[in-house]
């Protein structure tokens, strides 16, 4: 840590933890930000950024810790206090009111009583400037809910330089825009300016390009703090990780059988680009591609929950009509879904009924110790922690919980396992075991589709990488051929030599 | 053999585990309508002390003839409340199966008139709301306050607005008057109705199918649940219940009125909230809702009892239904971050 600028601390995070329920999303997080820095928070999904970036806004309250602002306790009741002191949060999820006009979103936190008049006119003229600066040229009266999602992202931005920051968080803000050079151009001139930004990413290139310091987070704790000088890809990443790729994988060699899925010049409802590909027993096939490259949508379609347009899926050869996510089932495809709460548990259920519900008919008794039983087999084979069978699922952490989600989709024995993203959000512990499992089943004779943004994954498991851009199969990677950096390079479209991850 | 017998084949063996998961079952149920439980049963003692014709078998059986047609609705809201909808339809169904009843009985025999009746309820509840909140995915809110005006609007034509008197028509006039052992048939028919519904919704897969569509439909549908059934299914047999309870409410007081229903979708849409169903879905049961209606039927019993102004009942039951939604959110708060 060379280059570090001296001068008192902006910003210092000391031990932040919190808790959701059982799961414990900080256990001890520092982060110091000086004025005028650009720092890099990174780590792995669900190490515990976004939790320490909303506790440092104020929109959560840290279980213990302090945060100190220019050296002075500053434990922010809510979002609006640490906006009045100069914090800004530009957040994971879009906080645009659609109905809204682009001027009056951007000035959004400056209405202050409702009794005072807005004069549209004047709104925009205000906003005119903050648009200019974070780059975006469109009629500041135009409703938000009409613009494409990268420039709402944009509009985001502006809305943050609006609030006049000291210290802007940036929480994963390029994942959806389409230029992010625009972004870095912005904070640049903030940092020059003498404004401290924490950059939230996990992607290499970015911290390399943007930053000048990283502050590592895994499993909830800082693990490591790297200067200018040592953000390379090997460092970050074995940070992140936390241990060797070798003693994290256990990738067998299965001898590949028949090809039980093939997917024929399929056409999802998502993008006009056929795919064709095919699935061997004890294969797995890597999907890997940016957020919004098609990935989920072409397992869903697979499993039935979406329609496809066009071509065909064969299983075993032949052609299966599975319009439905029940036909999907029946034929033996099972699907472990990208968002656990959203799409595969009834978070206020208990696990045994979660577990249930794919053996249900309408017309039948239900046996409830079968379902006992069935709870208690899977908690115990797929070693899900938690205190009884009866705990709603909304009390496991995230790793146990998608333990279940897995135990779910297999109780029928599935002879296709499709996995859309099984370790997001995912502590290390857990991930271990999800890793034996699914190569368990590969070596049992299981055909596997893997969709993943973590390339580590993708490489120790997958036999081949199919990599999917703009919802188009733009490659497909051996085991011997796939590295980070050709399939990243794929993914961006084959672009920018420097865009190797 | 299918899968899902192969897997009670292969778990057969679970049975001594079984007691000890039902008394489980049993108390985390109850739990949900622990609070509704305790202030009737407050309300049970508080009346018994101070008035002494409460404790009476007559005033149990006026009680709960004077509640039948409040449980018949609740019994169908409670399952379209558990898939996460609500049916605000329900009170204009009443009406509107009362005058086709009325118009029937013109023409037939009056146990196929009120037959009939039912059916009609059940083919408009299944075309309207059944198909177009189930299948097109329209908001439950929306169509069934158009349901509903539409069908009160259709009762009010057909009868020109005004209650039609049907005492002439001796059997059902003892449908809604008669004793068998000294219990109103008309309390059998919901007794009958309630104890079949309740099997239905424990113990069959459709009933917790119900169940598995309120806590997460999408989840439900990636498990092999035909979810537009489900929701088609509970709104049909919300209305169907509506139609019954049309029908009952016609013969207990021998007319038929196209307002009769008018305001009772809340009362009983109170008393599933009350009984600790989710507004959300997914979480309640039959038994609780028992209990609202009970209590909500005691509380009036109760005020007429003891001579206050009826209107008092209002408030009481209203206050009650916030302060267990409160409590509930507070215990639930906890449970889920």
């Amino acid at each position: 840590m060379t280059d570090v600028p001296e001068g008192p601390p902006l910003l210092r995070v000391a031990g932040a933890a919190k808790r959701f329920g059982a799961v414990h999303a900080l256990r001890g997080a520092d982060l110091v930000v000086r004025a005028g820095e650009v720092v890099c928070l990174a780590g792995e999904n669900g190490s515990g950024k976004s939790t320490l970036a909303r506790i440092v806004a104020g929109s959560l309250a840290p279980d213990a810790g302090t945060v100190e602002l220019d050296g002075a306790p500053a434990a922010f009741g809510s979002p609006r206090a640490a906006l009045a002191a100069g914090v800004c949060l530009v957040s994971q999820e879009p906080t645009l009111v659609p109905g809204l006009s682009v001027a009056e979103n951007v000035l959004l936190h400056r209405f202050r009583g409702p009794l005072r008049p807005v004069r549209r006119s004047a709104l925009a003229a205000e906003a005119a400037p903050y648009l200019e600066r974070a780059g975006l040229r469109i009629d500041p009266a135009t409703p938000a809910g009409a613009l494409p999602p990268g420039e709402r992202e944009l509009v985001e931005l502006a809305k943050a330089l609006a609030a006049g920051p000291r210290l802007l968080v940036l929480d994963e803000a390029t994942t959806r825009m389409p230029d992010p050079e625009r972004l870095f151009g912005v904070v640049d001139r903030l940092a020059a300016g003498g404004t401290g930004v924490v950059l939230i990413t996990h992607r290499l290139r970015e911290i390399r390009r943007a930053c000048g310091r990283a502050t590592v987070l895994r499993d909830g704790a800082t693990v490591a703090e790297l200067g200018p000088d040592e953000l390379t890809d090997e460092r970050l990443s074995a940070a992140m990780v936390g241990r060797d790729l070798g003693e994290y994988f256990h990738k067998r060699d299965v001898a590949v059988g028949e090809e039980v899925l093939g997917v024929r010049d399929l056409v999802t409802d998502r993008s006009p680009h056929p795919i064709t590909f095919g699935v061997r027993a004890g294969e797995i096939v890597g999907l890997a591609g940016l957020v919004g490259a098609g990935r989920s949508e072409l397992l869903e379609t697979l499993a039935g929950a979406r329609r496809a347009r066009g071509g065909g899926v064969l299983l075993d050869g032949a052609p299966l009509a599975a319009a439905s996510p029940r036909a999907a089932r029946r034929a033996g495809i099972a699907l472990v879904p990208e968002d656990r709460f959203a799409q595969a548990l009834a978070a206020a259920h208990s696990i045994r009924d979660n577990l249930a519900v794919p053996w249900l008919r309408a017309l039948r008794r239900t046996d409830r110790a079968a379902d006992r039983e069935r709870a208690h087999r899977a908690v115990a084979d797929y070693r899900v922690r938690s205190a009884s069978v009866d705990a709603p699922v909304a009390t496991l952490s995230g790793g146990n919980a998608q333990k279940l989600v897995l135990a779910k989709a297999l109780g029928h024995r599935p002879r296709v396992l499709l996995l859309d993203e099984p370790t997001r959000g995912v502590d290390i512990g857990a991930r271990s075991d999800i890793y034996e499992l699914v190569t368990g089943l590969a070596a049992e004779g299981t055909a596997i589709v893997l969709a993943s943004s973590d390339l580590l994954e993708l490489l120790g498991l997958a036999d081949r990488v199919i990599v999917l851009a703009e919802g188009r199969p733009v490659g497909e990677l051996d085991r011997d051929e796939a590295t980070e950096e050709r399939i990243a390079l794929l993914a961006l479209g084959g672009g920018e030599r420097d865009d190797a991850v | 053999m299918t899968l899902s017998e192969a897997a009670d084949d292969r778990t057969r063996d679970a049975a001594p585990a079984r007691g000890a998961a039902r008394a489980r079952g049993a108390a985390q149920a109850t739990s949900q309508y622990l609070g509704v439980l305790a202030v009737l049963g407050l309300l049970v003692v508080l009346l018994a002390v101070t008035q002494p014709e409460f404790l009476t078998v007559d005033n149990f059986l006026n009680i709960a003839e004077l509640n039948v047609v409040l449980l018949l609705l609740a019994v169908g809201l409670t399952f379209v409340l558990l898939t996460g909808g609500i049916d605000l339809s329900v009170g204009s169904m009443m009406g509107f199966s009362a005058i086709v009843c009325w118009k029937l009985l013109g023409t037939m025999p009056a146990p196929l008139a009120m037959l009939l009746a039912v059916l009609v309820a059940l083919a408009a509840a299944f075309a309207t709301n059944g198909l177009l909140i189930g299948r097109a995915g329209l908001s439950f809110l929306v169509v069934t306050i158009g349901t509903g005006s539409l069908l009160h609007g259709l009762a009010q034509i057909w009868s020109g607005g005004q209650s039609q008197t049907v005492y002439q028509h001796s059997f059902l006039v003892s449908v809604g008057t008669k004793h068998v052992a000294g219990v109103p048939v008309t309390v059998l028919i919901a007794a009958g109705v309630f104890a079949v519904a309740l099997v239905v919704l424990r113990y069959s897969g459709f009933g917790r199918m119900v169940y598995a569509v309120g806590g997460n439909p999408e989840a439900a549908r990636l498990a092999g649940i035909n979810v537009t059934a489900v929701r088609v299914a509970v709104y049909t047999l919300c209305g169907t219940l509506a139609g019954l309870a049309g029908v009952i409410s016609a013969a207990r007081i021998t007319s038929a009125s196209p307002d009769a229903g008018i305001g009772l979708e809340l009362t009983a849409g109170a008393a599933v909230l009350l009984g600790g169903t989710s507004f959300m879905g997914g979480r309640g049961s039959l038994l609780g809702t028992l209990l609202g209606v009970l209590f909500l039927g005691v509380l009036q019993n109760g005020v007429t009892l003891a001579g206050v102004s009826p209107f008092w009942s209002n408030v009481v039951s209203g206050a009650v239904l916030i302060v267990a939604i409160g409590i509930d959110r507070l215990r639930t708060g906890k449970a889920m971050p």
